[in-house]
């Protein structure tokens, strides 16, 4: 297949087109959206899904196999939010506050990029080990950590300049927002049950979390589009150096994290989604966290830069691109 | 039937500071308090991590003393960064010792 057929068939694939419905509903100011429960009951359901599929293939794998692998997705976890930062910084120009705002959502990641993106090297008759969900708990975490951790020193030393009130360092409350959050306890708790239960067991509940799946994530994905058409009017408030920026760093941190991925020994589907998780920027764990750490930052930038910039960036362009990549490098 | 006069403090915020909110009326001695999800749009809109319109709006039946404490603490601890707004209105109670400590 050629890079265009590729980026055609991406295009034309229903998770896409139901994205672009969702915009299209509203930029035409339809009423439609999901409900909120529905929506919140389909991202339970994807995250558990791909939680128990995911416990299940690894109670299969060997440590070897799963060794480097983690230890390359840590390196992306405490690499990215570095790079969003300094990024931010000296080509976006943005305060330190913000660029560390902007960092924990660069530095985190997206389940739906994710699973967007195992969906997509399987339709292309790839796939990704098995493992791959216990990679995306490695990579949330330490992103959002390290890049509150700088926003927290620089207020500190900004209050101290200003003799001000003292200490804002991390709360504790902050560790247990970002460890109970929605898509860490789904994707853990369904990666521990996968585990214990193995496949004889998972075998009766299979059809219920399998056979849906990729139906609930269009449905999902069409929410998705409403929520970041509804920010595209942000885009004009965020100017063209954030814009320019939701779309480089994708294609950086996709550029590194496809190359760590073949380094350790993943295979072409493996390194594509490891690379669309590394350029993916988090929208569920990271706002919370950051409005509560850092309320300074303005949640235009970081909001606008993941939901209406990156997630739809790396949906159309950049898994296409990060795969290209991941087979280049496995020739 | 007997009635006493308390104040309704009512707060709307961000649902991201529900949880705080709440442990600061805590803090201060409120003995309960109501929580609904609500929508709605402000002047100085901060922008908050969250939908846009959903808002918390939190409740609490305190006397004078107890409501102005509240509304001090959360002006000083949520006003400047966050989209808060705090609102007193005298109501009339039955039972007033369900809402003294």
């Amino acid at each position: 297949m050629t890079t265009l057929e590729i980026l055609r068939a991406n295009l034309l694939s229903p998770l896409v087109l139901a994205f672009v419905l969702g915009v299209a509903t509203k930029l035409m100011k339809s009423e439609l959206s999901l409900p909120k429960d529905l929506y919140a009951s389909l991202s339970i359901y994807l995250l558990l899904a791909l939680g128990l599929k995911g416990g299940v293939e690894l109670s299969q794998s060997t440590f070897e196999a799963i060794a480097f692998p983690a230890l390359a997705t840590v390196t992306l976890g405490c690499l990215t939010p570095i790079s969003a930062y300094f990024l931010m910084r000296k080509l976006g120009k943005f305060s330190t506050i913000d660029a560390a705002a902007l960092a924990a959502h660069y530095g985190s990641v997206s389940a739906v990029t994710f699973i967007a993106a195992n969906q997509f090297v399987t339709s292309l008759g790839h796939q990704a080990e098995g493992f791959m969900p216990t990679l995306v708990t490695l990579l949330e975490s330490p992103g959002i950590l390290i890049a509150l951790g700088i926003g927290a020193m620089k207020r500190e030393k900004l209050r101290s300049a200003a003799a001000k009130e003292s200490s804002t360092r991390l709360k504790a409350s902050v560790f247990h927002e970002i460890f109970t959050s929605r898509s860490m306890v789904l994707l853990v708790g369904g990666l521990v049950i996968g585990f214990l239960a193995g496949a004889k067991s998972y075998e009766p509940v299979k059809p219920f979390f399998e056979s849906g799946f990729k139906g609930a994530l269009v449905l999902f994905l069409l929410e998705m589009g409403i929520v970041a058409g509804a920010r595209l009017k942000d885009l004009r408030k965020v100017g063209a150096r954030l814009i320019s920026l939701g779309i480089f760093l994708p294609i950086l941190h996709g550029t590194i994290g496809a190359l760590l991925g073949t380094f350790a020994g993943l295979s072409v589907g493996g390194a594509t989604v490891l690379g669309a998780m590394a350029a993916s920027a988090s929208y569920i764990a990271a706002p919370p966290a950051v409005r509560m750490t850092l309320p300074e930052a303005n949640p235009t930038f970081y909001l606008t830069a993941s939901l209406a910039i990156t997630f739809p960036f790396n949906l159309v362009a950049g898994i296409p691109l990060y795969y290209n990549l991941s087979t280049w490098l496995h020739r | 039937m007997k009635l006493a006069n308390f104040k309704l403090l009512t707060i709307i915020c961000e649902p991201v500071l529900r949880a705080s909110v709440l442990d600061l009326a805590r803090e201060h001695g409120a003995t309960g308090f109501t929580a609904t999800e609500v929508t709605g749009e402000g002047n100085g809109e901060k922008g908050t991590g969250e939908d846009r319109e959903i808002k918390s709006k939190i409740e609490i039946v305190a006397d004078q003393a107890l409501a102005s404490r509240l509304m001090e603490a959360l002006a000083a601890q949520f006003f400047k960064d966050y989209s808060v707004i705090t609102y007193l209105a005298d109501i009339s109670v039955m039972r007033a010792e369900k809402f003294e400590k």
